[in-house]
């Protein structure tokens, strides 16, 4: 196999990691120059937060993808998937279930990208989700996302209701409970 | 015969309600009920006229023919069956011969009907004695001696007649087969029609989903036993796929190590977490069943059929669902081409980690998309395939020879060109070559048109490979940015393009419409062609052996690139031992940095290695001043099919690239061999064109 000339890892940057992350991830975290305040920690963080530790998962994968073309990823350590620099930000569970569904498609929504990394220039809450809440959440963004950039469902006539009553009546249980 | 079908159905149907119509049109006509005529007649001027279409749609409906008709296993005690084998067979008989010959007669009822028709007693006919001359082939000699007595078998040496044993066992077989009540006649000695195929349904076997080892194999367990580890509330019941048997509520069990706490599976281990390591699963390359669904586990034999039908059928994941589902399935089996995508993966798995001999690990709940790509990532090697680095034989390494043995022709001169071959010659005495033999290997490209994010320089997996263009990376970057570059303006929903492109988008989507593929773009054109009908566009096509031209940029990033070929590095006899994609061209650097990660140090590198653009490989080891350490090991050479055009303008190529020169400079290259008349010929040493016939036979090109 290629003898990779990539850099030699001596110190680990990233020293205040913390402990929900193996020694070998750390050391992933390093070569990808990965800030450490934005590794996983396990403490719940808002949207805000969330969506700057996306950015930087981005930027690492795209460093990766550059490391990988020269050949200059250390040879002693375990070139990663994209799974496992996942995990240097987040847990399996929270990528699959809120992650991966959201932010993906947020970027055709210049405004509310605004809003996420908190640019200056960012609308007001009530602009941009339509209702004021204390504090916005990965629920709130999907059913935003859902329903084409806000959170407020236009009321339908009674007449309206009253049909999709009916129809709920021979659906299945999973629509009903909805 | 038991076969029948809706159609067939259909025109009993049809024929029946024609003949009653036609009677109620006489009836009517006879008692003057005109009313009623004219009603028959008007509804068979309708039916008539459909009853053709009707046949016709109905030959088109798929439909499950019904299977033949099966009668029920002998269900005589067991007490009788046995005290018929001691009664009438040898009293050494063992349990697989007696099984052996009860499984020949309830397989075989066809003949036994056609045996008691012609005899109805016990007696021998021709066809019971066909059965017992198979079931001693079966059984061989000496199984056959434990079907006899001692007293029989005397017998048997002193008799005249001609097989006295086959006699004998046809006349038993008869009995046997009364005695199972395998009979056509009733109680009446009528004879009750040829007898039915006998099920063996009831005789499935109770199957389990158990840890494939007995004992915990961690180190410090001292192999200690393995505990059932759920409730028995708690026990998963999951559908087998055996073969092409399907068995239902099979239990699957657990094992776990009370000391290290590993989880054992029948397909895998399972690691419990610890403070700075993660839990692991290991997967098993001795597993007897995978699990390719929640709950669906299949056995080696399905998935090796799906992996090999899928490599040498060319088929999809859905088609050989669709295959299986027809052939084999029944009421119950839910199979989704999700689950074969499954078990390709988990076969593949297993069979390259036993040729790697690595045991493949992964993190713990992994997703089928993660386990294949991190798979790739352990067992890939960067496209080296390790099982043919080692790889040798004589149609890929030869002798190696200081000085030729025949010298056909002094002055070739498509060996020496215009000057003296003096300086090839000095070149190849001065190789070290290993003295025991010579190899080769030869670099080719096939353009198969694989898919990669369409940014510029670019190279990573598209995030969506159904209308995506971009990585995650570049998609994110976008947003609802259009897709043609250098526009900022914001893309109309549902299309990739902002309002003042919308024309490009409609004729990219034109373009690439089912309709157009179908159409204008099948048809073959030749090189650089542009007919009336084709798009006027002017495209740059990459010449073969002459530099890359740089790439021109795209207009629009409404589809994604495609790389430009996939190049495999092959030994002469045909073993391909490394492949690597190239993105933008089959350049001399990519060839050069592709040499250098598949032959990273000196040693392992062959003597000779051919490419169709050899000499331009050449020219850049040179320029990039490569050439003392290449020079040491290997000399490049141009395969025997280009050399016929570069011959004729590059002299470098002639001196340093020729495959075959007849003057004797090149002694590892031309070897002498003995024709049908013993006369001596000169031939190339190794096949130059292998990467070629490896597509090609693979069905690829």
């Amino acid at each position: 196999m290629a003898v990779s000339t990539g850099p030699v890892i001596t110190s680990p940057a990233v020293q205040a990691a913390p402990n929900l992350l193996t020694s070998e991830q750390r050391l992933i975290a390093t070569v990808l120059e990965i800030p450490s305040n934005m590794l996983r920690t396990g403490a719940a963080l808002t949207l805000q937060a969330n969506y700057a530790r996306y950015i930087v998962y981005l930027d690492s994968c795209q460093k990766l993808a550059d490391i990988k073309k020269a050949s200059t990823w250390p040879v002693e350590l375990k070139v990663p998937t994209t799974m496992d620099i996942v995990l240097l930000f987040i847990g399996k569970s929270a990528w699959y279930e809120s992650w991966s569904k959201t932010f993906p498609n947020v970027t055709k929504h210049p405004d509310m990208v605004r809003w996420l990394k908190s640019d200056t220039d960012r609308k007001s809450d009530l602009e941009i989700w339509g209702v004021v809440h204390n504090v916005y959440n990965f629920s709130h963004l999907t059913t935003w996302l859902g329903n084409g950039g806000t959170l407020v469902v236009e009321k339908k006539s009674k007449k309206g209701k009253e049909k999709e009553k009916v129809s709920h009546k021979g659906g299945s249980s999973k629509a009903g409970r909805k | 015969m038991y076969y029948q079908s809706h159609a067939t159905h259909a025109i009993f149907l049809i024929f029946l309600c024609n003949s009653i119509l036609c009677f109620l049109l006489v009836l009517g006509i006879f008692v003057k009920n005109w009313f009623c005529a004219l009603g028959v007649i008007f509804y068979l001027m309708v039916f008539t006229s459909l009853d053709l279409h009707l046949v016709l749609a109905l030959f088109f409906i798929p439909y499950v023919m019904a299977s033949r008709q099966s009668g029920s296993f002998p269900s005589i005690a067991f007490k009788d069956f046995s005290d018929f084998i001691l009664g009438n067979f040898g009293p050494k008989i063992s349990l697989p011969t007696v099984m052996t010959i009860l499984l020949s007669m309830t397989n075989n009822t066809e003949l036994l009907s056609l045996h008691f028709k012609q005899v109805e007693n016990a007696k021998s006919t021709s066809w019971i004695k066909c059965l017992a001359r198979a079931i001693k082939e079966q059984l061989g000699d000496d199984g056959t001696k434990t079907l006899f007595s001692e007293a029989e078998l005397s017998i048997f040496e002193t008799a005249t007649i001609k097989d006295p044993d086959i006699t004998s066992l046809a006349a038993k077989l008869g009995q046997f087969s009364q005695a199972l009540e395998i009979y056509p006649y009733n109680q009446k000695r009528k004879f009750t029609g040829t007898l039915q195929s006998i099920s063996h349904d009831c005789m499935k076997p109770a199957l389990l989903i158990c840890p494939n080892s007995a004992v915990c194999l961690t180190a410090g367990c001292n192999h200690s036993s393995l505990h059932q580890k759920s409730r028995l509330r708690d026990i998963p019941h999951v559908t087998l796929i055996k073969g092409t048997n399907i068995y239902h509520n099979v239990q699957l069990l657990s094992g776990q190590c009370n000391k290290c706490k590993t989880i054992y599976y029948a397909d895998h281990e399972r690691t419990p977490a610890s403070e700075g390591t993660q839990a692991m699963k290991f997967f098993l390359n001795s597993a007897q069943y995978l699990k390719v669904g929640q709950k669906l586990w299949v056995n080696r034999e399905f998935s090796t059929a799906v992996l090999n039908a899928i490599y040498d059928l060319h088929a999809s994941a859905s088609g050989w669902m669709n295959f299986f589902k027809d052939t084999y399935a029944n009421e119950g089996l839910s199979l989704s081409r999700r689950h074969i995508w499954a078990a390709f993966v988990q076969e593949s798995i297993r069979q390259i980690s036993v040729t790697s001999g690595i045991d493949f690990s992964i993190q713990d709940t992994a997703s089928i998309e993660e386990v294949t790509e991190s798979a790739f990532a352990i067992l890939g090697k960067n496209g080296v395939i390790y099982p043919a680095e080692d790889h040798s034989c004589a149609e890929c390494s030869q002798p190696y020879k200081a000085r030729s043995d025949l010298i056909l022709n002094p002055n070739d001169h498509s060996a020496v060109g215009v000057g003296d071959n003096s300086s090839r010659q000095r070149s190849e005495s001065e190789m070290d070559v290993d003295v025991q033999n010579v190899t080769m290997k030869v670099l080719d490209g096939i353009v198969v048109g694989t898919k990669h994010c369409a940014y510029d320089n670019c190279t990573s997996d598209l995030v969506n490979y159904r209308g995506g263009s971009f990585c995650q990376v570049h998609e994110h970057e976008f947003g609802n940015r259009c897709r043609v570059r250098d526009c900022t303006s914001i893309i109309i929903p549902s299309t990739m393009a902002c309002a003042n492109h919308q024309g490009l988008w409609n004729k990219y989507k034109l373009d690439h419409s089912a309709g157009s593929l179908a159409g204008s773009k099948r048809m073959l054109n030749r090189r650089q062609e542009n007919l009336p009908w084709n798009s006027n566009i002017d495209r740059e096509h990459q010449p073969h052996d002459q530099p890359a031209l740089d790439p021109a940029k795209t207009k629009h990033f409404f589809g994604p690139a495609t790389f430009y070929c996939v190049e495999t590095i092959c030994a002469p006899c045909g073993v391909v031992v490394a492949w690597a994609k190239f993105a933008k061209s089959e350049s001399e650097s990519n060839i050069l940095a592709f040499l250098n990660q598949v032959y990273p140090v000196k040693e392992l590198r062959p003597n000779y290695i051919c490419i169709d653009k050899a000499c331009r490989v050449l020219k850049h080891i040179v320029a990039q001043g490569l050439w003392d350490e290449w020079s040491e090991t290997t000399r490049f050479i141009v395969d025997s099919y280009h050399y016929q055009n570069h011959r004729k303008t590059d002299a470098l190529c002639q001196t340093w690239c020729n495959p075959a020169p007849t003057d004797g400079s090149a002694p590892n290259l031309v070897i002498t061999a003995r024709d049908s008349d013993g006369k001596l010929y000169q031939k190339r040493a190794f096949n130059t064109q292998v990467n070629n016939q490896v597509l090609i036979l693979k069905n690829y090109l």
